[in-house]
C-alpha cells in the first residue's frame, strides 16, 4: 500500500547572514528526513525549538520548496501538482489564531475563502457551506458576520479549523494548534480534532512540543533533533520503550500533574547546539549521557526494525 | 524547608481597573499568605487575574488600577501605608520579580552586566567592582558558564533559556526575601523548562526565599508547589497543599481543569478529554454569588446567593455551596 504522504531524503537549507562583510552560511533546517504516513494515521512530530519541525510542515504544505529530496502524496511529487489541486488535498492549521486570520474580514468570508479560490458553487452556496462548517466546529451561525477581533482564542482556532476543512481535504498539517490556548480550551480543540478525523477520514500531521498532547492524539511519533528524525515509532511503543537517549530525555521532561515527584534532571545540559555549527558525528552527542567514542566521529545509521526507526550508535545496524 | 515566619500576608485584596466600558473588578477579595521557604502557586487560565495579582503585590499596577486591602504586610511591615520611596527601597531589593518574557523584560540596548548591577549598586550603594563580582557569582550560581565574559554581552546574543537564567540571577542580586515569578518557564522548551524550574526550586531551598509562582500549567504546579491557589474570575476558588488539590480537588472548576489535561499513561489516547463548557464571565460590574455557576454542572438556585467558604482540618479551603460530603456524593 502506498503511503498517503511520503518524504524521501527531504532537505532544506537556508543561507544565513553571519554578519556584515562575512560570507553567508548554510543552515540545514531539515536534513534528510524520510517519513511515511498512511491514510487516517496521525503522525506527531516533536522536538525542541529550532529542530526543523515548522520547516518540515511548510514543505509538506508545499509552501517552502525542498532543497533536495521530495514530498510525495499518493506517490505523486507535490512539486508537479498544481497549487490549487494541492490545496484541495492538504490544508494547514497554524499555531497562532491571532495572526493566521485576517482581522478585517468576516468569519464567514474567511471560512469560504478556499471555496472562492477554487470557484466552488455560487456565492450564496459558498456562504451556506461555510456556515455549515462553522456549525460543525462548534461556532453558532450568529458569529458568521463578526470579525476575528470579536472572538476568543479558542473560537478563532475553531475558525481556522473550519477554513481548513471546508474544502474536504485529505490531509491536515497542524503546526502547534493548541500551544497558544488555555488548557480547558486546548481540551475542547483536541476533542474536536479527534472527532473531525473520524467523521471526515482525515490524516493529520500534528506538530507540537507538548508530548502529553502528542501522546493523546498521535498514532505514531517522529522525534526530531537538529533537522533529523532520530526516532520514529508507534506512539504507545515510544512512550513505553523510548530507545534514543534524546527521546528518553524528552519524555522525562514531561511534567505530569503528580505532586511529590519533584522536577526531573535529564542531564541534558544547557544549550541546544548552534544549528549553524552542528556537532560532528551524532549531533546529539554533546548532550548525551550514554555517548561512546564513536558518537563524536561517525553519524549513526538509521536502524529500521519491528519496533520502528532509531538513529543511534546504541542500536547498530547489521552490516 | 517551610518555616513559620510569614513573609507576605495579604487579606481581602481587591484590584479594580477603570475602562471606558465600566470598572473591571480584576481581583476580588483574595487573601494570600506565604511563609519563608514556601512556594505558593497561583494557577488559573488567561484573564483570571493572576498576573494582575502578582503586579499588585509588587506595586507595579498600571495607573488606571486601584488596589485596596485590609492587610498588606511584608515581613510585618504595613505596605499599604508605606511611602513611594519606601516601596522603591524594597522593590528589586527585598522583594523581586521574574517576568515571563525575558526578551521584553531585558533592555536590548544595555549589556547583561549593566542590567544585573544597576539595582544592586543603587540599593546597596556598592561599588562597580563589588557589583560585578556579585553578578559573576550569581550567573555562576544559575549555571551560566564563562560568566565574566557574558557580562559584556547583549540580550540578543543569548538563547531563551540563558536569558531566563539572567532574569533569575537579576532577581536574586540583592538577596530578596520574597520572589514573585510570573510564568517563568512558559516561553521555553520543555527540556529547558524543567531545568529552570529545578534551578528555582534549588535556589529557593538554599536561600530560604518565599516564592509566589504564577502559572497556567498544572504539571508545573504539581511538581514545584507547597501550596496551590486556584483562581477563577478574580477570586481564589480553592486553596490547599499540592497533594490535597491534586488528590482530592473540591471545587468543580479545579476538578474540571485537572480533567482537561492529557496525562501519558493515565488518560486514554484518542479518548475524550474533560472540558469546561461556556466562557469566562465578564469582570465588569458586581458578581452575584459564585462566578463559576454558569459553567458548573452542579449549579443550583443557591449558587447566586452568598457562597460559603469550606475548610478541612488540613487547611484545604474552597468556595462552593457544596461541602466535601455533598461533592463526593455528586461525583458518584
Amino acid at each position: 500500500m502506498t503511503a498517503l504522504i511520503e518524504t524521501k531524503d527531504l532537505q532544506r537549507t537556508f543561507l544565513v547572514s553571519a554578519g556584515l562583510f562575512k560570507p553567508r552560511q548554510t543552515l540545514h533546517a531539515v536534513n534528510g528526513v524520510d517519513l511515511s504516513v498512511q491514510r487516517k494515521d496521525v503522525l506527531g512530530i516533536v522536538g525542541e525549538s529550532g529542530c526543523g519541525k515548522s520547516t518540515l510542515a511548510r514543505m509538506l504544505l508545499g509552501l517552502t520548496p525542498p532543497s533536495r529530496g521530495s514530498v510525495l502524496i499518493d506517490g505523486q511529487d507535490i512539486s508537479k501538482i498544481d497549487r490549487r489541486d494541492l490545496a484541495r488535498r492538504v490544508q494547514p492549521i497554524f499555531q497562532d489564531p491571532y495572526s493566521s486570520l485576517n482581522p478585517r474580514r468576516t468569519i464567514s468570508s474567511i471560512v469560504s475563502f478556499p471555496l472562492d479560490v477554487l470557484g466552488v458553487g455560487t456565492k450564496s452556496e459558498r456562504r451556506k457551506k461555510a456556515i455549515e462548517m462553522l456549525d460543525r466546529v462548534g461556532l453558532p451561525a450568529r458569529y458568521a458576520d463578526n470579525t476575528p477581533g470579536q472572538l476568543s482564542g479558542g473560537q478563532r482556532q475553531r475558525v481556522a479549523i473550519a477554513r481548513a476543512l471546508v474544502i474536504n481535504p485529505e490531509i491536515v498539517i497542524c503546526d502547534e494548534p493548541t500551544s497558544a490556548l488555555d488548557v480547558s480550551v486546548q481540551a475542547q480543540i483536541l476533542n474536536l480534532l479527534l472527532d473531525l478525523r473520524k467523521e471526515f477520514n482525515l490524516t493529520y500531521v500534528f506538530i507540537s512540543h507538548n508530548l502529553a498532547v502528542v501522546e493523546h492524539i498521535a498514532t505514531q511519533v517522529a522525534v526530531m533533533y537538529l533537522g533529523r528524525v532520530v526516532e520514529l515509532t508507534q506512539t504507545a511503543e515510544l512512550f513505553k520503550h523510548p530507545r534514543h537517549p534524546y527521546t528518553q530525555a524528552l519524555l522525562a521532561s514531561v511534567l505530569t500533574p503528580e505532586p511529590g515527584l519533584g522536577i526531573p534532571d535529564m542531564g541534558l545540559g544547557l544549550s541546544f547546539p548552534d544549528p549553524l555549527h552542528p556537532p560532528s558525528g551524532c549531533s546529539f552527542h554533546p548532550r548525551c549521557q550514554q555517548r561512546r567514542p564513536e558518537c563524536s566521529v561517525e553519524h549513526p545509521h538509521l536502524l529500521r526494525d519491528a519496533q520502528g526507526d532509531v538513529a543511534c550508535h546504541l542500536y547498530p545496524t547489521k552490516k | 524547608m517551610v518555616t513559620d515566619e510569614i513573609v507576605l500576608d495579604v487579606k481581602n485584596l481587591t484590584v479594580d481597573i477603570s475602562t471606558p466600558r465600566g470598572t473591571l473588578h480584576v481581583v476580588r477579595d483574595i487573601s494570600l499568605q506565604v511563609k519563608r521557604g514556601e512556594t505558593l502557586c497561583i494557577v488559573g487560565e488567561s484573564g483570571c487575574g493572576k498576573s494582575i495579582t502578582s503586579l499588585s503585590l509588587m506595586g507595579l499596577l498600571p495607573k488606571t488600577a486601584t488596589r485596596s486591602s485590609h492587610v498588606f504586610e511584608f515581613l510585618g511591615e504595613d505596605l499599604s501605608r508605606a511611602s513611594k520611596s519606601r516601596i522603591n527601597d524594597l522593590r528589586g531589593n527585598r522583594m523581586a520579580m521574574i517576568f515571563q518574557e525575558p526578551m521584553t523584560a531585558l533592555n536590548p540596548a544595555y549589556t547583561i552586566g549593566d542590567q544585573l548591577t544597576e539595582h544592586y549598586r543603587h540599593h546597596l550603594k556598592a561599588s562597580a567592582q563589588d557589583a560585578r563580582l556579585r553578578a559573576v557569582e550569581l550567573l555562576e550560581k544559575v549555571g551560566i558558564a564563562s560568566a565574566a565574559e557574558r557580562l559584556g554581552q547583549y540580550p540578543h546574543q543569548l538563547s531563551g533559556g540563558l536569558r531566563q537564567r539572567v532574569m533569575i540571577a537579576m532577581a536574586l542580586m540583592c538577596g530578596p526575601e520574597l520572589l514573585i515569578a510570573d510564568e517563568p518557564s512558559t516561553a521555553l522548551d520543555v527540556t529547558i523548562q524543567a531545568q529552570i524550574l529545578r534551578l528555582l526550586a534549588d535556589l529557593q531551598e538554599e536561600l530560604g526565599i518565599a516564592m509566589v509562582l504564577i502559572t497556567h500549567d498544572l504539571g508545573v504546579v504539581a511538581r514545584i508547589a507547597d501550596r496551590v491557589a486556584v483562581m477563577y474570575a478574580g477570586q481564589i476558588v480553592e486553596e490547599g497543599t499540592a497533594e490535597a488539590i491534586f488528590a482530592a480537588p473540591q471545587h468543580p472548576y479545579t476538578r474540571g481543569l485537572i480533567s482537561c489535561i492529557p496525562i501519558p499513561g493515565k488518560t486514554v489516547p484518542g479518548g475524550k478529554l474533560g472540558t469546561i463548557p461556556g466562557v469566562v464571565p465578564s469582570l465588569i460590574g458586581e458578581m452575584k454569588g459564585c462566578a463559576f455557576q454558569d459553567r458548573c454542572e452542579y449549579a443550583q438556585a443557591r449558587c447566586s446567593e452568598t457562597i460559603p467558604l469550606h475548610q478541612t482540618s488540613q487547611g484545604q479551603q474552597w468556595r462552593c455551596i457544596m461541602n466535601e460530603t455533598h461533592q463526593s456524593g455528586a461525583a458518584q
